[in-house]
């Protein structure tokens, strides 16, 4: 076969390097590219390209006419092409030219005449099949690429009832990359002038697009061509063939994690390749590439279209606000509830924005304030993370004598990014006067109410969790009508509602009361007073947060008690695992009688809850079989951990108070009293608002579910970037589901979340508005960093970093010093077992330096920079009273 | 009746009977069904605003060609003692129809015409249909006036209502049996987060539910449609289930499986609100009992203690029952659908 020029009579299966005039008619888009770019002499993997005629003929042989979009239905004739035999005469060829390849693992790829401007790649990808390899898989691979072309997700938002146009198919040798990633010869979202874009994974890169796995990220200055900044991260996972033949998750190697996937050389290399694709094609680029054996291949080049950059992209309100109020608000997303911390998706942010609009108001009415304001002024966004306005906060709880100096509030939150000395709140102090007055009235009221209900109320959170959480196991939400979902979604935000709502007094009470304390002990008692506040904070044995780790401590004993049912929880795949029991006698029963009752207890639980795109312990259970076979191993007993805390709580810390006056030991006993029952009931309540966020959680997946079978949406991965408001609005209505959600909206969401994933973290609190390219901060030298003392005492241990708690539980050893950016309720059951613990982010109030004080674990939270100075194997020192920690042993 | 009619009675000593049977018991039963009628057609409502010519009633009744018969309808009323014709006008004058004639009386006037419709037809009827092995069925009854006439009890079913229904936090109810939707109204009322499914087996009771709903402003928030009890295939989303009124449209044999239906719909804890009347109450409810004895559909009134044994064998726990009008067999009976694990 030799073909020297295409002619859509008779050419049909072409190797790329040999097409002379590239045309999009016969090659599609793709195949034209990489014929274009082969000429050039770019590093392209060898490929043959099988024509769009080769395509009309196979129809012609199945007998499907190729302007048949309207008549039958995309099912059936997919399944024609799947089903359907090709002639010699049309597979012959075909596999000569793969022959010829000398039949190699390859990756067929579609190539269609009429997708692939940059823009539409969301809904236009046709199906890629990697790692194929055999003469029947690879025919069989190029039967779904042509079948792809009737895919759901192809016809859902195709315009028009014009014919479904032509599709050619790439077969491309398999490259089994090192190094994966992507270049933006100028940043698409937001472009700066000479930088080019680079993101890189470990192995294959199909997680990278997809957000699964880690990436580095690199700004490289195309006249230096080397990288002006970096965001180097640490990278648990990579895509790569499994044991199992398929491609999936694997780990990283230890070694390999921390270090940057590619050399400052391999970026310069890169960065040429890059320039001269753009100079051949005059145009700025978007590429695919790998890096096999120290040596670039490009999978493919598009063109990008840039917009005009959103104006508001570095200022956090949501609502347009006078120039003094943008420039002068102070922002924190310190403490703010941890269910916020942290990077958040499309759609969490979007939830967070019914949260904002629905939700928040009440919750500041239930702590007592007469006049919550404007619910616009609340909350900011930035870079996909979510923010409250101190200010405003602070101007609003003015209104409550507890919060009537607004300095207290505020203190909390200065961080040396940002420098309060020359603050003022541009919305100034809530004013006195009569309407002061009527506030003040109004405050002591609900207080009172408050002091006289809490209880009651936290029993009835108790009560109704356990009650929504039996009624959502029982139902089978796929089997409900959209109507009902609706109604279900309904019932859950006014549930969430609630919770929230209920949980924020106990919240705000325990700050209040803690406040009270940390005045009076020093007063009245000088320093022994600050000991007897510190062993007070420490008293909280039963936090139900701690509880949780005593719970998976209780079933790992469960397990063990039940060596088949350890076995196959030691053996089995995580992913397989859940099945695996149920589907074993012995599994079962102790599924039915320990897990169940676990998870109805525990299992609502997860990280930054407020993502709704997190999977559950309950959805995903994999962590906490990862502790079980952690906690089971160890032979410890978690008691004695848990009765660190008690047998300190024992001591003289009381004792101080006999040297008060009858009055004043009474004033003080009972604040301290509030304060524990506050905190308890807080961490009772919180449990509640977490089940809400899963009640809703399930009903935006069924969603998705539905979204996919309509072929709106590809995978649960793209849940992530729907609009909580167009869940909502698809609910209520009975429009189509892809006249609901928008397909240039999903792709703007997709391409924004990709872009401020890999910009640096934002600070946590900052003034005014920020800017990205000012914002990076050099990572200081040497091997001593600071951060708060967030719980007592000096420890010497390993370090691990953990950026990955699924992935990672199992790898941590009792006693190292757990380094990662931040933590939240989640993470309990590995504080039990760490020697100390090390964090970027996190603040004295933060629920990881609460648990840590009480598994007296020390504890030096806000590092900023520990996981990027600290490596897996250090030996550190953690001084949890200075608030340092020091690498003593690189 | 004929002279010699006439004379054979006059001669046995019958007249007397007949004229006291006449006055005790043939005009109060002419009375009720001219007032049933007059207030069903709108007519003591025209009347109570002002006195109306006949011109007027007619037209208002849309039988402008038919006025001379419509006077000879009226006239009755006028002998009757229940209007007046006076300065060319037709007029209110007895205390009965002025009572009838104001708003919100309704329920009452439909009472009235389900005891002419379908009580006096089944004390008629009852020895012959046992003879003939005649039974009663569904379409026997004029399903929008059964719900119309339950509204008598409406304020005490109410009660139960307001007595059952949480307030505070989001639910979610089926009604069974719906009727014309006044309980779920009530309920959604009482509780604005409350979403609903109404069902009721008849087509044209479903119907006339739903249009009230839309009236009502609780079409988004209440779904209304025909459907059967028995035969309702959803998932166990229910905090509330309630059935007023019906439970009698069920055979006896089939109570227990009903009530088992029901539960099998609630989640987990929820419960069941069910009002009836019971046997032994006063004579209207057993004349009520008796049409359910003789149809082909339902079965005779429960006795309170049998409901509270069918609503156990059903599997609710915690079955308690309130009596809901004093003296009388009208009660309301709730069970809970108790979780896995717990009595
Ligand atoms: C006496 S009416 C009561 C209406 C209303 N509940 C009230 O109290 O005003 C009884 C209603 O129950 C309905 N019904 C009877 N059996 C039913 C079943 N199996 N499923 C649903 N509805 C049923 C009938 O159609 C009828 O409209």
């Amino acid at each position: 076969m030799d073909t020297t020029t295409v002619d859509e009579r008779d050419s049909t299966v072409i190797r790329l390097d040999r097409v002379d005039k590239p045309d999009d008619q016969v090659l599609g888009g793709k195949a034209a590219r990489l014929a274009e770019l082969t000429a050039a002499g770019l590093p392209i993997p060898p490929a043959f390209c099988i024509s769009t005629a080769v395509f009309r003929q196979a129809l012609e042989h199945l007998g499907i006419g190729t302007d048949e979009a309207g008549g039958e239905p995309g099912s059936e004739l997919r399944r024609r092409v799947l089903d359907g035999t090709l002639p010699a005469a049309i597979t012959e060829p075909i596999l000569a030219a793969y022959a010829e390849m000398g039949r190699p693992r390859v990756a067929v790829r579609s190539s269609a005449v009429r997708e692939d401007s940059a823009g539409q790649s969301f809904a236009g990808q046709h199906d890629t099949i990697l790692d194929v390899h055999g003469d029947e898989a690879v025919i069989d691979a190029v039967k779904e690429c042509w079948a792809s072309l009737w895919s759901d997700r192809a016809q859902v938002y195709r315009d028009g009832p014009e014919p479904a146009g032509a599709i050619a198919v790439i077969v491309q040798e398999m490259i089994h990359a090192d190094v994966s990633g992507v270049l933006f010869t100028t940043d698409p979202v937001s472009p700066r002038p000479h930088q080019m874009v680079v993101e890189a994974c470990w192995g294959l890169g199909e997680g990278l697009v997809s957000g699964k796995v880690p990436s580095d990220w690199f700004l490289v200055d195309e006249r230096t061509m080397s990288p002006v900044e970096q965001e180097i991260r640490y990278k648990v996972t990579k895509c790569a063939p499994l044991e199992s033949g398929a491609i999936g998750i694997a780990k990283v190697d230890e070694a390999d994690r921390n270090l940057p996937c590619l050399t400052r050389d391999q970026l310069e290399e890169l960065a040429k390749l890059a320039v001269s694709v753009r100079t051949h094609y005059e145009a700025e680029q978007d590429l695919e590439w790998v890096l096999k054996d120290q040596r670039f291949h490009l999978l493919q080049a598009r063109p990008i279209t840039t917009r005009p950059q959103r104006t508001s992209r570095n200022r956090l309100y949501v609502t347009e606000q006078p120039r003094p109020i943008a420039e002068g608000t102070l922002w924190s997303r310190m403490d703010i509830g941890e269910i916020f911390t942290g990077i958040m998706s499309p759609l969490g942010q979007s939830f967070a924005r019914y949260y904002q609009g629905n939700v928040h108001t009440d919750c500041a009415r239930a702590v007592g304030v007469l006049d919550p304001g404007d619910p616009a002024l609340h909350m900011g966004y930035l870079q996909g993370h979510v923010y409250l306005n101190i200010s405003f906060t602070s101007y609003m709880l003015g209104q409550c004598p507890p919060t009537r100096d607004q300095r207290h509030f505020t203190a909390r939150f200065a961080s040396e990014e940002a420098d309060l000395s020359d603050y003022r709140n541009p919305f100034g102090a809530y004013p006195g006067g009569s309407q002061g007055r009527r506030a003040l009235t109004h405050w002591v009221r609900c207080t009172a109410v408050e002091m006289a209900q809490m209880k009651r109320r936290a029993k009835q959170m108790v009560a109704s969790r356990e009650y929504e959480f039996d009624r959502a196991r029982a139902l089978d939400l796929t089997r409900l009508s959209r109507r009902e979902l609706d109604a279900e979604m309904a019932r859950y935000l006014g549930y969430f509602h609630d919770m929230h709502v209920g949980y924020m007094p106990y919240y705000i009470n325990a700050f209040g009361f803690y406040g009270v304390l940390a005045e009076l002990c020093p007063k009245w008692l000088g320093k022994d007073g600050q000991n007897l506040q510190n062993r007070v904070k420490t008293d909280m044995s039963s936090l139900r947060t701690v509880e949780s780790a005593r719970d998976i401590w209780v079933l790992a004993q469960a397990a063990k008690d039940r060596p088949a049912v350890m076995r196959l929880i030691r053996e089995t795949p995580l992913d397989a695992l859940p099945a695996a029991l149920r589907a074993d006698d012995a599994g079962r029963e102790f599924w039915n009688r320990r897990v169940e009752p676990f998870l109805r207890a525990n299992g609502t639980r997860s990280h930054q809850e407020m993502e709704l795109t997190h999977p559950r312990w309950i959805d995903d259970p994999s962590y906490v079989f990862q502790m079980i076979r952690r906690y089971a191993e160890d032979g410890f007993s978690i008691d004695e951990i848990l009765g660190r805390s008690r047998a300190y709580q024992d001591g003289d810390a009381a004792a101080v108070l006999t040297r008060l006056p009858r009055a004043k030991r009474t004033v003080v006993e009972k604040v301290i009293a509030m304060y524990v029952q506050c905190s308890e009931l807080r961490e009772t309540a919180r449990m509640s608002m977490i089940t809400s966020i899963w009640l809703v959680r399930n009903v935006v997946y069924e969603v998705g579910r539905r979204l996919i079978a309509a072929g709106v949406l590809r995978s649960p991965d793209e849940v992530a970037y729907l609009d909580f408001a167009d869940v909502l609005g698809y609910l209520a209505g009975t429009d189509e589901p892809q006249a609901v959600f928008s397909k240039v909206r999903l792709e703007e969401a997709r391409r924004e979340f990709q872009y401020v994933r890999r910009l640096p973290e934002p600070p946590l609190t900052l003034i005014g508005e920020h800017d990205p390219a000012r914002a990076v901060v050099p990572a200081p030298d040497g091997a001593r960093l600071e951060g708060l003392a967030a719980s007592p005492g000096r420890v010497v241990g390993r370090a691990r970093v953990v950026e990955d708690l699924v992935w990672q539980a199992d790898e941590f050893q009792a006693g190292e010093i757990l380094v990662t950016r931040f933590t939240d309720a989640s993470w309990t059951p590995l504080f039990a077992i760490a020697g100390g613990v090390v964090t970027d982010i996190g603040s004295m109030l933060s629920h990881s330096s609460i648990v840590a004080r009480e598994f007296n674990v020390p504890s030096v939270v806000n590092t900023k920079q520990a996981t990027r100075r600290i490596t897996t194997g250090d030996l550190v020192m953690v001084d949890g009273d200075a608030g340092v920690v020091e690498v003593v042993e690189g | 009746m004929d002279r010699l009619t006439l004379t054979r009675i006059v001669k046995e000593r019958q007249l007397p009977l007949l004229l006291s049977a006449t006055k005790q018991l043939v005009t109060p039963m002419y009375r009720a069904a001219f007032l049933a009628a007059a207030a069903r057609s709108g007519v003591l409502a025209r009347l109570a605003v002002r006195p109306c010519d006949l011109q007027t009633l007619a037209h208002g009744l849309g039988v402008d060609e038919h006025a001379e018969e419509l006077r000879t309808w009226l006239d009755i009323g006028v002998r009757l003692g229940d209007l007046a014709w006076f300065d060319d006008a037709y007029r209110l004058r007895s205390r009965t129809a002025k009572a009838l004639a104001r708003p919100g009386r309704e329920p009452v006037s439909a009472a009235l015409e389900e005891v002419l419709r379908f009580h006096l037809p089944v004390l008629l009827q009852a020895p012959q249909m046992l003879q003939d092995g005649r039974r009663l069925s569904l379409s026997d009854q004029d399903g929008q006036v059964i719900a119309r006439s339950t509204r008598v009890v409406e304020p005490f079913v109410a009660e139960a209502v307001r007595r059952t229904l949480e307030r505070d936090r989001p639910l979610r109810l089926l009604e069974v049996g719906c009727g014309n939707g006044t309980y779920v109204r009530l309920a959604a009322e009482l509780n604005p987060r409350l979403t609903a499914l109404a069902i009721d087996l008849q087509e044209e009771v479903a119907a006339e539910a739903a249009e009230n709903m839309a009236v009502w402003g609780l079409a988004g928030r209440v779904q209304t449609r025909r459907a059967d009890l028995r035969t309702l295939a959803v998932e166990p989303q229910f905090d509330l289930v309630t059935l007023h009124n019906n439970i009698y449209y069920f055979p006896i044999e089939d109570r227990i499986s009903v009530l088992r239906k029901a539960r099998s719909l609630l989640a987990p804890g929820g419960r069941l609100l069910l009002t009836t009347a019971c046997r032994g109450g006063n004579l209207g409810l057993e004349v009520l009992n008796l049409w359910f004895t003789h149809a082909d559909f339902g079965g005779p009134l429960p006795t309170i203690e049998d409901l509270v044994q069918q609503l156990t064998d059903a599997g609710f726990a915690q079955v308690t029952t309130r009596r809901l009008i004093p003296g009388d067999q009208f009660h309301a009976v709730v069970g809970v659908n108790a979780p896995a694990g717990q009595p």
